[in-house]
This record gives C-alpha cells, structure tokens and sequence, in this order.
C-alpha cells in the first residue's frame, strides 16, 4: 500500500491540520495557550486552502485505495478546516483565556481532521474509527465549559453516543462476518449485491440508526440542544457544523455510492420516515425555545432532516452534490450564528443566552448584527444565500420524483423552511427592533444568589474568558462573507459550477 | 448460528441495562457488555460463515482488535466524564441528572 509521490498532495491538507494539533499541544506544553492557538489556526487555514485548491485542481482519485481524494469529498475536507480555523480564531479570546482552552483548540483541529478523514474514507473500518474519534472529541469539548451543567449535558451525550457505536459496531459485525471478511465499502457493496440481502438490511438499518445519532436526527437527537446550549459557543460552533458534515458527506458515500446497489427501497423509506419526523419535530420544537443555543440545537434536528430528504431520494450525482451544498452551507451558517453568540457573550458578560437577551445588538454592533442576520438567512434559505442552493437541488430532487410520499416530503420540506422564519426571524427582531435587555432577562448578580444557581447560569461559563469581542466579531464577518460569496457564487457562474466542486466520487 | 445468538443475548442484555439501570457506573458497564456482544458477533460470524473468497489472514484478528481498542477508548473517556460529574454534583444517579432540559 504505497502512495505515489504525486498523490502526496492529496492527503497533506490532513497532515497539515494533524500537524498543526501535535504541535499546538507542544507549543502549549512549553510555551502558552497564544502560540499553541495560533498554531492550530494556521494549520488548519493552510490545510483547508489546500483542500479547496485540491478540490478544484485534482481529478477525483483514490489514495492507497482507502482515501478517496479531488472532487467533493476535498471540498467538503477543505470546508470543514476552514469552518474549523474561523471558530478556533472566533474563539481566540475564550481559549487563549480559558485554562483548557489550547487544549480545546487542539481537539477541534482533530475533530477537523478526522472529519476530513470520514468525509474521504473509502472503508468501512475506517468509518467506524473517525465517527468514534469524532464522538470522543465532542465528549471532552461538551465538558470542557468545566460546570455541572456541561458536565450534565456530556454525559448524557456520552451514554447516548455509547448505544449508537454498539448499533454501529454490530451492524459492521453483520456486513464483515456474512459478507466475506471485506472493509472496503464498494467491495462490500459488490458482495451485497450478489449474497443474500436479509442479513444486509439489518445490518443497515443497525449502521443507518447510528448515522441519524451522529447526525441528531429525530428520534436520536436529544443530545443535540443540550451540548449546544452548555458548551462555549465556539465550540459549540464547531461541534454543530464539523461533524455534521462530515457525517453526511459519509453517509452520502455509503448509503448513496457503495451500497446503493441491489434492493434497498426499504432504506429509502426508513430515510424518509427519519426526514419527516426530523422536520416536523425539529420545527415545532425550535418555535417555542427561548434559549439562542436551544433553538439553534432544535433548528439543526430540522436542517438534517432536510439533508435526509435527499438520500431518500434516488442517487443521482446532482442529487448527492445538493446534500453537500446543502450541509456545508448549514455548518458555515450554523458555526457563524455561534461566533456571533460568543461575541455577544463578550459585549454583554451579564447575558443568560436567551434571544430577548440579544435585544439591540444589532444597532449597537453594525457588523456583528449583519454577520448575524446574513447566518439567520441562510439558514431560513433565502435566495441568494448558500442555504437557497443546498434547498434547490435537495427539494428539486424529491419534487421531480414519482414516488408521491418522496414529493410529499418535497413539499414538507419547503413549507417548513417558511415557518423556520417563526424563529429565526425572532432573533432578527430581537436584533434590531426589540428595545435593549431588560433586567429579567439579566443574570442576577453573584452573592444574590445560591452557588448552585449561579452555576445553572448558561452564561456563567468562567469569568477569566471575558474580553475583546473583536476576534468573534471579525470570524461571524468572515463566515458571513463566505456564506454570501457561496451564495452568490452560482449567480456569475452557474449552479453546475457550485455542484461541480461537490462532486461525489463514485 | 450458534454464535450469532450469543452475541444477540450478549448485545440485548447490555441494551436493557443501559436503559434500565439508574446508576452512570452501572450504565456503562451495561454499555461495554454490548460492545462486547458486538465484537463477539463480529469475530463469532467471520470466523464461522463459509464464504466465497477466503479472507487475508491475520484481518479477522486485526478487526477484532481495532473494535477492543474503540470499547477501551470509549470507557477512558466516558469514566473521565462521570468523574467530572461526580465531583460537581456529588451524584451519579441517571435521575438526578435534569438540570438541562426543555
């Protein structure tokens, strides 16, 4: 298993982000979170702006027969290092501040890693061990806000994220043992498409139910608002979009590409039911949160369901694109509303997290309220913004279809991205035309109150890390102008231009 | 077959304890037993099933490893994690964990 010295380019954006984690834990070790941190950011830019370059400039290939490379899944592995540099950099405040924080910036850039790594893995063996490194990562970054409740809510994610690898390790264990001893996903798929399929179809829906708890689809998602509203918003950030993405790019190659062959209608049904069920429950419930971080960890379960419409629907190239389009611009959109919660967090230390909380910001902090209101957008996914174009092609596919339950769906779909406006247009009302916080919406002044409550306090995450809001400020305009320009992007240059640069190795 | 019905008890029995038992200690526990039906099912059914094509030696073996080595993990980091629980809230009953809801 030798790699040619050409293809060595392929793999480095990796390397590079890896690199950046192992020396950014040395740097920690011997010279301070500053230098650390900004190791990391730098590994991951470099790396990510390798990805794209790779994305655009390399045939799609695979690497040593167990990587694939060029094409989408580069694009997708460059998005998500990039997402990654601009939390970490949005972040500078709380983790070159916050006692763990170097540590938590080193995991993130693993999380990036790896998630790069699942995005392009060929194998199946190789699934398994990025999802659980994934799953491990986001354990430690839950925890790492150091209080009861992120405590809480990590080790409810923890026994959660447990059942879903024993579902996924015994669905390996069905398709390694009846299917001939194989790990290579297109090798398996080949094996399925000759050999019985009972055997297969549980053990799909075994590896599909883990999947949709990586993903916080309904009904797997209750960790979901959880870790979102306890842990630090950037890292929060990062833990919503990464590997969500990453997660769908892998179950786009497995489900749409490796084992899409032979009889697997009932997969599409068990899509289809896990899409509306995410929509209808991830939309209803986000209408009546009060918490930014809660809404936000409820609008993801509805977003993800509109990603599964699409491996509902037939696997078509175009199709598969769209899901990339789609998640990526969810994972900017999501990882730029956090950065902007985390740079409201340093302007107004008293904030409790709720939306009536952020009331006035945007008058009183221009960029930072476009930055957030442009994420809003394209999370609702208007036009001209990269949501819109994820939602097209998605929501196309399933329209055009025969199958009505698949049109249905279509319809669903769009007819609740019009009532995510009920709350996500709230946090633009309280941006810009709700009167500044008033006290009940203020945390009570330590001393006032019991220890215990003043730990129940989702801003009180440690003091020390209060600062200059310009870092999170500057990294929500960034990710705001990356939406905008993968939005506009297909208006100069055509929708196949953006489909093109996702496109799916197969 | 035989082992493929051990492995299923194995995996069922570590389920209902992961959602019956109250106590975080007890939960994991539950949680290796069906990582272990897992692995069991994963080496019991490649090394019984006749297939077509033989596999390469040592790769059963080595999978098998892979899986051990992702349950240890898992423990370290999720003991780590009820440990931090435990200092901060002085408990590790499953019921007295309701703080973050809604």
């Amino acid at each position: 298993m030798s790699i040619p010295r050409e293809d060595i380019v392929l793999i480095l954006p990796i390397a590079l982000a890896l690199a950046g984690a192992v020396l950014g834990l040395i740097a920690d070790a011997f010279h301070g979170r500053r230098l650390a941190v900004s190791i990391v950011i730098l590994g991951l830019a470099a790396g990510g702006a390798l990805g794209i370059w790779v994305a655009v400039n390399e045939d799609p290939r695979s690497v040593a027969d167990i990587l694939a490379a060029g094409g989408g899944t580069s694009a997708v592995g460059g998005a998500v290092m990039l997402i990654g540099a601009v939390a970490v950099f949005g972040g500078w405040t709380w983790f070159t501040r916050s006692s763990m924080g170097a540590g938590a910036a080193v995991l993130i850039s693993i999380v990036c890693a790896t998630s790069a790594t699942l995005a392009a893995s060929l194998d199946l063996l190789l699934v398994i061990i990025c999802l659980e490194a994934l799953a491990l990562s986001g354990y430690a970054l839950t925890a790492q806000a150091r209080n009861g409740r992120s405590a809480e809510a990590s080790v409810k994610y923890v026994i959660q994220g447990s059942v879903a690898t024993g579902l996924l390790v015994l669905g390996f264990a069905i398709l390694f043992g009846v299917y001939g001893s194989k790990t290579d996903l297109l090798e398996i798929g080949i094996a399925i498409g000759s050999g019985p399929v009972e055997p297969a179809l549980a053990a799909m829906g075994l590896i599909v139910s883990a999947f949709a708890y990586k993903l916080g689809a309904f009904p797997f998602h209750s960790w979901a608002p959880d870790v979102f509203e306890t842990a630090p918003p950037p890292s929060a950030g990062a833990m919503a979009s990464i590997p969500k993405i990453a997660a769908v790019s892998a179950a786009v190659f497995v489900f749409g590409v490796a084992f899409g062959v032979g009889d697997t209608g009932s997969l599409s049904t068990l899509w289809l039911v896990l899409a509306a069920g995410s929509i209808l429950f991830g939309n209803l419930v986000a209408l009546k949160q009060t918490s930014y971080g809660r809404m936000l960890g409820y609008s993801g379960i509805a977003q993800v369901g509109y990603v599964l419409v699409g491996l509902a629907a037939p696997q078509a190239t175009w199709t598969m694109s769209a899901m990339l389009v789609l998640v990526v611009a969810y994972g900017m959109a999501v990882a730029c509303a956090f950065l902007g919660a985390e740079a409201v967090r340093q302007i107004r230390p008293e904030w409790d997290g709720s939306i009536d909380g952020m009331a006035g910001i945007g008058r009183s902090q221009p960029v930072l309220g476009v930055g957030i209101a442009i994420a809003m957008f394209s999370l609702t996914g208007m036009p001209l913004t990269a949501g819109f174009w994820g939602k097209f092609g998605v929501f196309g596919a399933a329209l055009v279809d025969e199958w009505q339950w698949l049109v249905a769906i279509g319809v669903l779909g769009i007819l609740a991205s019009v009532v995510s406006f009920g709350y996500y247009g709230r946090v633009l009302r309280a941006l810009y035309f709700d009167a500044e916080a008033e006290a009940s919406t203020v945390r009570e002044e330590p001393g006032s109150e019991s220890s215990a409550e003043a730990e129940a306090n989702p801003s009180l995450f440690d003091a020390s890390t209060d600062g200059s809001s310009v870092p999170a400020q500057a990294a929500t305009a960034i990710a705001a102008l990356a939406i905008m320009a993968l939005g506009l992007a297909p208006v100069f240059w055509g929708l196949e231009w953006l489909y093109e640069l996702f496109y799916v190795f197969g | 077959m035989n082992v493929a019905i051990l492995a299923s008890v194995l995996f069922a029995v570590g389920l209902y304890g992961v959602l019956t038992r109250r106590d975080l200690i007890a939960v994991l526990a539950s949680v290796e037993v069906m990582l272990g039906g897992a692995s069991v099912m994963l080496v019991g059914l490649a090394t019984t099933i006749e297939s077509a094509a033989a596999p390469e030696a040592g790769v059963v073996e080595a999978v098998g490893l892979f899986i051990i080595i992702l349950a240890a993990a898992e423990a370290a980091v999720a003991l780590g994690i009820v440990m931090a629980v435990a200092r901060r809230r002085r408990t590790t009953r499953v019921d007295d964990l309701t703080e973050v809801s809604g």
